[in-house]
């Protein structure tokens, strides 16, 4: 979020205005109420007695609610002010805003408040990209104590409706109260913004993700106990147990309750851009959190399993057996402009779906699950070798259906240069980026053990089992790079590689697809000074023609990438490099307070000392919520072997002491231990303070 | 021309639709107004198999359009959940169904079957 904004958010509802409260209109801000993709409010400004307020400060209660304490008048002048005001934001269906004005004056006051109010109900995609979409019709109306914004596109039409508790004074460009306080006397009232999206019958839960029962739910105590049901963690280094929390709140907070998942919550991606279902960050930000939160796992699988493409369909990028990418409700997703209902256009997010159909399943021992998305399994196996061969190599690539508005890179690196030649080339299509091989190899050899054990089906596995093989023997040969001993990122549209170090070499190493003697050259780039900032593994290779270390995926740092990078290194056997980025990533996160963003630049840490920002990047962001996580599990060593939790912790030299209780999963809750293996521990190092690991 | 909804619920069983898994069972009621008159459909989603009869009641969720609409549907032209958001089409009952019925449109005329490298468009 940029600066001087503040956000609060549940799920996909969320609500970005300036330091007093207030949602001011103006192009190059993002303000606004936004539920569903589209902003339901872009003006909620409060005066009294036709003056605007100034902050002392914000108390940010809840992920879901704001407490500013203000006073009278602007801010370049000293203030005297015998008036307090207390604005309390709360996300519901809509936003409540509790209002609390306190006289501290000997004499009773007379005041007029007034909030203004406009609704575009802009799409999230104009929004974003500095443009409205307006075919339809706009209207206000007074509707007796309510005051009703709405917005008509044929039969589609979105309407917010704004009340006060109090009496007001209802025009249609807002409220006005007026106020009379006694001396050291005390009003409020509630204002409140709801959504009313008049939807025909049934189709409230059907087109609106919510989260369950609106109005009876008590969030505190949701929170609580979603915090009580993780695993406890115990460290000797308070920072880590900071950005544990901070983790578990975040994810908390991303949840949401799609309509096919019953009770159950699947993870938004981020705020404030991706406050929707993705496939694969639902996927890897599932896998990461499977030691603390499996029930998010449960709920991903069976919500994308039901959406699981089915037909042919250039436009969504929809064929059968393909997992979803992205699913948005605004205007331009509804009349059919934008593909996003859903769109499919990620050639990841379906071996990954069976790649965390497996993990969950070697969990939690829910072998149900395993049976009841059987088919949706094979298919999704059958997507790999039919529809994901665009190239007819046996590769997986991707080559976009639409040209209009599908993504060019179909990888979770799906800006349009992320994919380049070390000399800065862009390749032809289709592209087969290398983690994506290396993510069907492991999907088949997991889906095997699946079929073996679950399925009952030994023949089907075996043909897994040797198709997996022979991809793993073509693609040591194929994306090999012999006179620089790395992956390839890729490979081009004529089978050339193409030549770029990049960040991806690290989940071949999670995947299990690089052959043993080629895993310690990965691991020698990986660590070297071109790849390894000291906080983290840059996407791009310094050196790289395209390497901008502020640049989206082509130099930035990207905490999830590096979760899933130290896993592969704990993979391979290489535990203390492992423990290194575990290090690096974990203090940075100590620089955002246990909120790592999307991404950071990609900087040395010897240079800027601070993991210096990504300027748009979103935050929270689930799989950055999760990696800390992942790497936990990665530093304990956790994993479930038949029906015990086997640990064989590898920490970084100043940690002294990391445990994590009551990890849930087939062996019931276990708890697991890890020390240092360095004496002495961290009062042995002159760091930093609150520093792993060295710059 | 061909009436696009009557040839729609004529083919449905009789060729197998993919991916109508387990997670895929229930009845949908289709009620198609034209014309003056409805026309009703129950659909029958069991064990992977599709069946659909002339028949006015039941069903655990019900679509309501009008014929214009449902035959742009049933030709692949408009896409089901999309028509549902903007208000052209109703639907009732169980949401799960929704993403179900989805699946027994056709794809969009002109949508390529195969997008190999080399392969002609179409």
């Amino acid at each position: 979020m940029a600066d001087g904004h503040v956000g609060i958010f549940d799920g996909t509802i969320f609500l970005v205005c300036d330091r007093a409260g207030d949602i001011v209109p103006a192009a190059d801000a993002t303000h606004g109420l936004f539920a569903h993709d589209t902003r339901l409010l872009s003006r909620w400004q409060l005066t009294i007695d036709g003056e605007r307020l100034s902050t002392l400060s914000i108390d940010d209660i809840q992920y879901f609610e704001n407490r500013f304490y203000l006073v009278p008048g602007s801010q370049d002048v000293y203030v005297n002010s015998t008036l307090e005001v207390r604005r309390t934001h709360r996300l519901d269906t809509g936003l409540q805003e509790d209002l609390l004005l306190v006289n501290n004056d000997r004499r009773p006051v007379d005041l007029t408040v007034r909030i203004e109010v406009d609704a575009d109900f802009a799409d999230l995609f104009a929004v974003k990209e500095g443009a409205t979409n307006r075919e339809g019709r706009h209207y206000r109306r007074v509707d007796g104590p309510r005051l009703v914004l709405g917005y008509q596109r044929e039969r589609y039409r979105r309407e917010t409706i704004v009340s006060a508790t109090a009496p007001a004074e209802v025009d249609e460009s807002g409220l006005t109260l007026r106020v009379h306080i006694e001396p050291h006397g005390r009003w409020q009232t509630r204002l409140s913004a709801e959504p009313d999206l008049s939807l025909p019958r049934g189709l409230e839960r059907l087109s609106l993700p919510g989260r369950v029962e609106g109005h009876a739910r008590n969030k505190p105590a949701e929170l609580r106990e979603w915090l009580d049901r993780a695993p406890r963690l115990e460290t000797s280094w308070g920072p880590l147990q900071n950005t544990y929390r901070q983790s578990l709140i975040d994810l908390a907070a991303l949840r949401f309750s799609p309509f096919l998942a019953g009770a159950g919550c699947v993870l938004a991606a981020g705020l404030p851009w991706f406050m929707c279902l993705f496939g694969r960050d639902s996927i890897l930000t599932s896998l990461q959190a499977l030691p603390f939160a499996p029930e998010l796992a449960a709920t991903t699988l069976t919500v994308l399993a039901f959406r699981q493409g089915s037909r042919i369909d250039d436009f969504r990028e929809e064929e059968p057996g393909r997992i979803l990418h992205e699913m948005r409700y605004g205007e331009l997703t509804v009349f059919d402009e934008t593909p996003h209902s859903p769109y499919f256009g990620s050639a990841d997010a379906t071996p990954l779906f069976l790649v965390l159909l497996d993990e969950y399943e070697r969990w939690t021992g829910d072998a149900a699950l395993v049976r009841a998305v059987e088919q949706e399994a094979r298919a999704a196996v059958d997507w790999i070798d039919h529809y994901a061969d665009r190239a007819g190599n046996g590769y997986v690539s991707y080559e976009r259906r639409n040209p209009v508005n599908g993504l060019e890179n179909q990888c979770w690196k799906d800006s349009w240069d992320s994919i380049s030649h070390r000399d800065g080339r862009l390749p032809g299509f289709p592209r087969a980026t290398c983690e994506l091989q290396g993510y069907a190899y492991d999907a088949k050899v997991r889906t095997a053990r699946l079929a073996r054990e679950i399925w009952r089906d030994p023949a089907y596995a075996d043909r897994l089992e040797r198709d997996a093989a022979d991809l793993r023997r073509r693609f040591n040969h194929d994306f090999w790079i012999d006179d620089g001993e790395y992956m390839a990122l890729a490979l081009d549209g004529d089978g050339r590689r193409v030549d770029a170090l990049s960040s991806n070499i690290g989940h071949l190493l999670w995947s299990g697809i690089v052959e043993e003697p080629k895993a310690e050259a990965l691991v020698r780039h990986l660590m070297s000074p071109a790849m390894f900032s000291g906080w983290g593994v840059r996407t791009l290779a310094e050196g790289e023609a395209r390497y901008n270390p502020v640049g989206y995926h082509v130099g930035t740092i990207w905490p999830f990438d590096n979760s899933f990078i130290a896993w592969g290194l704990r993979r391979y056997g290489y535990a203390d490099e492992a423990a290194r980025i575990a290090a690096g990533i974990l203090d940075a996160a100590a620089f955002y307070d246990g909120r790592l963003p999307e991404a950071f630049a990609g900087h040395a840490r010897s240079e800027t000392r601070y993991p210096i920002r990504y300027p748009t990047a979103c935050s929270p962001q689930a799989w950055s919520a999760g990696a800390p996580l992942l790497l936990l599990r990665t530093m304990l060593g956790l994993r479930p072997v038949g029906d015990d939790l086997v640990a064989r912790p590898a920490l970084p030299a100043s940690l002294d002491y990391v445990a994590l209780l009551d990890v849930p999963g087939r062996w019931g809750r276990r708890d697991a231990f890890g020390r240092s293996t360095a004496a002495g521990g961290l009062s042995r190092y002159e760091l930093a303070p609150q520093q792993l690991s060295a710059p | 021309m061909v009436d696009a909804t009557e040839e729609f619920f004529r083919s449905l069983g009789q060729h197998r639709q993919r991916g109508l898994t387990a997670l895929h069972e229930g009845t949908v009621r289709f009620d198609i107004a034209g014309d003056g008159s409805v026309d009703h459909w129950l659909v029958s989603i069991a064990r992977g198999e599709v069946t659909a009869a002339r028949q006015a009641t039941g069903g655990d969720a019900v679509v309501r359009a009008d014929r214009a609409v449902f035959d742009r549907i049933a030709r692949g032209e408009a896409y089901f959940l999309t028509t549902v958001l903007r208000g052209e089409a109703e639907v009732e009952g169980s949401p799960r169904l929704f993403a179900t019925v989805r699946r027994l449109f056709p794809s969009p005329p002109g949508s390529r079957p195969e997008r190999h490298r080399g392969d002609d468009d179409g």
